[in-house]
């Protein structure tokens, strides 16, 4: 029964990430949606983090960090792209940040992705001279 | 407000600080290879991966276990029951008096508003969720979940969704009353729901968000783990009645769940970033109920299709029968899954909406009766001339029929727009489905419960406080809801606070004497609800310890399902420390004579 | 007596959801005869795509698991009477076996009660 193909044979029954990724989306829901800046910011990234560390547990991808950064980039982009398609060009500026419910939200969302793509991208750039 | 963004801020940099110490810690434990050696090659086997598991708070933290998962999903069930029953209790004790007895309305209607979520999101949901982890795999032979790491992380945005559906009570002091729980009954009908600035209504749609999120993952996992883990000698003809129950409840998640998340997501949007979705300008208050109830109604058989899974497989084995027309509960159980989608607007016959749409979802809604009755005949006729053993969980099973004949009989009067036009927002509502949420679903859950008891302790419950519990239960669940039958009937409305209304809307002293019995039986509930978990703390902490895998000697009928044989050779390996799967069969047989013996103690 | 290609048991079994689409069937036609409230394309064609598109959607999904359920019946069997010297098919077939068992079953346990 227990053979089956597919089945890693380093099958475990714990793992440290699903604790992480809920409490990530938690916070970044909280966040977002009530408009918190800080933990919009630290509730995305602990949301991509995990997400890249139960992907790389489970084997689906070898490294975390490509995935971190692609999750960075998504999140800038959507960010990105819904401040460009539903807020005026005038009100997307730095002076505006903490004026108008949903500037400031694409904000901490942009923020958060940003500091994926660079998480990501450092890690990346570490692990390859380290070894 | 600066002051607090840094507090938040740094609250939050020590919170990830704090999570990536902890990760490079459990690292250490983490790198583990289980199987290494190849010797034991039992990855179902529950004693021998104990010990691979990390140890402690640790372990229940990181689990991916199926098992493991179900209990934590029990736990938390049965702590949001503990919640949702002492607020009921509240209600009733407010109810006690015309003029209310220890609530103010405001705290009344959050409390009522909670105690509807709470039962219905955090104790029904997740204690269905905690018998499928446990035993679909079990009784379907997988070794896991097909997805086990989703399965937790889906466990584990439960216990946020909780504290956040419940956060006006704890904000509410710190705050000043700056965030209040929510009012806005669970319904969250706009534009009272859109209006109320009380920043925890937000955080309440949140929760309601994620444990919405939760569910749908929880339900892609069993779908998953139904059509493609299912071992080798389990197929569509003869795959127990809980499985198909459970497959069939996913699939209601899956097209019933997304659909809340977004509407809610719309609310959320209206509240705070001023979108229109459900203003007058806009959308209308009207979509929102068309959108909740669309979620709503299949929410509905979500709640009860597995519990009548649950009742469909627990009640044959007591009554020495195998369940009388299996393939009809089956495709009686899918019809109510497909014409559950038609039937939402019902809850909106007295909107004004067109009288010819109407006409449709009562034809609907009155069909869908009949998969229903189907059932209840099936149970009814599997107990005829049966050997009945009336057992705790079998005396739940018939409560459940019991309890369900008269919770559905009034949904059928409920569904004839006339009648619901006369009845609508009373009390008769409010018994309807009391009836089927505790009577049935709550029952059945009990049932489930006592019945796989020895299975998930090991041990065996304190059988006279089992039928302590019953009979507590059943009479209780009878005066209340009863009495709001007749509550209805006399013209009560729902939700109120208070009812010291004129004579003319309803007879003063009939009612505050219903009332009354309501409340009564509601402390008699709250009694047996107290034995009950007084039996199921106790009984696992000292209860006798179960020696043989067939503690209800189903044997003899021929009844024994899998997970009874998986926790027979779970005992065997556990006695003979090791010993190889291929003996388990000849032992089981040698067991039967000593089971047989002991069954008299059966109930 | 073969109908959508079931056999007479499965058909028998399905007719458990007939009733409800008999129902629904009896309320399309009867609001289709009686209109009360008159006729109005946007709400009586609403009214009628509700009620039927319940109705066949319960009759697709009744035919696919009539279907599946007896397709995997039949495999059973042929698997049973294929392998029949084999002890261990035996001993499955005995779990799996639930209708025809389930009727033999409770005969026997009627006759020492009586």
């Amino acid at each position: 029964m227990e053979e089956q193909p597919g089945l890693s044979d380093q099958y475990r029954t714990a793992s440290p990430w699903p604790v992480f990724v809920a409490l990530g989306l938690v916070l970044s829901e909280i966040g977002v949606f009530i408009g918190l800046f800080p933990v919009a910011v630290f509730g995305l990234i602990l949301f991509g983090g995990s997400v890249a560390g139960i992907l790389t547990e489970s084997g689906y991808v070898t490294r975390p960090w490509p995935t971190l950064v692609g999750v960075g980039v998504v999140l800038a982009f959507i960010a990105a792209g819904l401040a460009v398609a539903y807020l005026p060009a005038a009100n997307i500026a730095v002076a505006n940040i903490g004026n108008g419910p949903v500037f400031t939200r694409l904000v901490a969302v942009a923020v958060a992705g940003i500091v994926m793509v660079a998480m990501g991208g450092v890690g990346s750039v570490m692990e390859q001279t380290s070894v | 407000m600066a002051v607090g963004d840094l507090l938040l801020t740094g609250l939050m940099a020590v919170l990830l600080v704090g999570i990536i110490a902890a990760l490079t810690r459990i690292e250490n434990w983490r790198s583990y290879t289980p199987l290494a050696g190849g010797g034991t090659a039992t990855g179902e086997d529950g004693a021998v991966l104990n010990r691979e598991k990390p140890a402690g708070i640790i372990r229940w933290l990181t689990t991916v276990d199926h098992k493991d998962i179900g209990l934590l999903y029990g736990l938390y069930a049965i702590i949001a029951f503990a919640v949702g029953g002492i607020m009921a209790t509240l209600i009733r004790v407010q109810l006690v008096v015309p003029g209310g007895a220890i609530l103010g309305a405001n705290a009344y209607n959050s409390i009522l508003t909670s105690h509807g979520i709470t039962m219905l999101f955090l104790f029904g949901t997740p204690i269905i969720a905690a018998f499928a982890n446990y035993f679909i795999p079990l009784l379907i032979g997988a070794d896991d979940m097909a997805f086990p790491r989703i399965n937790a992380i889906a466990f584990w945005l439960l216990p946020p969704a909780a504290l956040l559906i419940w956060a006006g009570f704890f904000l509410a002091p710190v705050t000043e009353n700056m965030i209040e729980p929510a009012q806005t009954a669970w319904t969250m009908y706009t534009p009272l729901s859109a209006e109320q600035t009380n920043p925890g209504v937000d955080l309440m749609l949140l929760g309601l968000h994620l444990s919405g999120v939760a569910a749908t993952m929880g339900a892609i996992n069993f779908i998953a783990t139904i059509f493609t883990e299912r071992g080798d000698d389990v197929n569509w003809a003869n795959l127990d009645i809980f499985s198909w129950t459970i497959l069939t409840q996913s699939a209601l998640i899956l097209f019933a769940f997304p659909l809340l998340g977004s509407a809610l997501v719309m609310l959320l949007m209206d509240r705070n970033l001023a979108t229109t979705f459900f203003a007058v300008e806009g959308g209308g208050p009207l979509l929102w109920q068309h959108l909740f109830w669309f979620f709503g109604h299949p929410e509905v058989y979500i709640l009860v299709l597995p519990p009548m899974g649950l009742v469909s497989l627990i009640l044959p084995k007591f009554a020495g029968r195998k369940l009388f027309g299996f393939k009809f509960v089956v495709y009686s159980t899918l019809a109510i899954g497909v014409l559950s989608f038609g039937v939402w607007a019902h809850h909106m016959f007295s909107t004004g909406m067109d009288p010819r749409l109407r006409a449709s979802f009562m034809a609907v809604s009155l069909a869908i009766a009949i998969p229903s009755a189907v059932k209840t005949f099936n149970w009814i006729t599997t107990m005829w001339n049966g050997r009945l053993r009336l057992t705790s969980p079998m005396l739940f099973c018939i409560g459940f029929v019991s309890n369900f004949i008269i919770g559905g009989v009034t949904g059928v009067f409920l569904a004839a727009i006339p009648v619901d036009l006369v009845l609508h927002d009373t009390y008769y509502v409010v018994g309807h489905f009391h009836y089927i949420v505790m009577g049935a679903i709550a029952f059945a859950v009990f049932a489930g419960i006592y019945y796989w008891f020895p299975v998930f302790t090991g041990r065996m419950y304190q059988r006279t406080l089992g039928k302590a519990h019953f009979w507590l239960s059943m009479i209780g669940t009878n005066i209340t809801f009863f009495a709001m039958l007749a509550l209805g009937y006399l013209g009560m409305p729902r939700r109120y606070a208070t009812y010291e209304f004129d004579g003319a809307i309803a007879p003063l002293a009939q009612v505050s004497t219903y009332h009354l019995l309501a409340t009564t039986g509601a402390f008699i509930l709250l009694v047996g609800q107290l034995i009950f978990i007084w039996n199921l703390l106790q009984s696992w902490l000292e209860g006798p310890k179960i020696e043989d895998g067939d503690p209800w000697n189903l044997e003899r009928d021929g009844m024994l399902d899998k997970e009874w044989e998986w926790y027979d050779r779970k005992l065997e390996t556990a006695i003979t420390d090791g010993g190889e799967d291929e003996t388990e069969s000849a032992l089981t047989d040698g067991g039967v004579p000593e089971g047989d013996a002991s069954r008299s103690d059966d109930n | 007596m073969e109908l959508f290609g079931f056999e007479k048991e499965t058909l028998l079994d399905l007719t458990v959801n007939v009733i409800p689409l008999g129902i629904i069937l009896f309320f399309i036609a009867a609001f289709a005869v009686v209109s009360p409230f008159g006729l109005d394309p946007v709400f009586s064609g609403l009214q009628f795509s509700l009620m039927i598109s319940m109705f066949l959607l319960l009759a697709v999904l009744t035919y696919y698991a009539g279907r599946a359920v007896e397709d995997a019946e039949r495999a059973e069997e042929e698997h049973a009477t294929l392998d029949d010297p084999d002890g261990a098919t035996e001993l499955a077939d005995d779990d799996e076996s639930t209708e025809d068992d389930a009727e033999l079953g409770s005969d026997d346990e009627g006759l020492p009660e009586a």
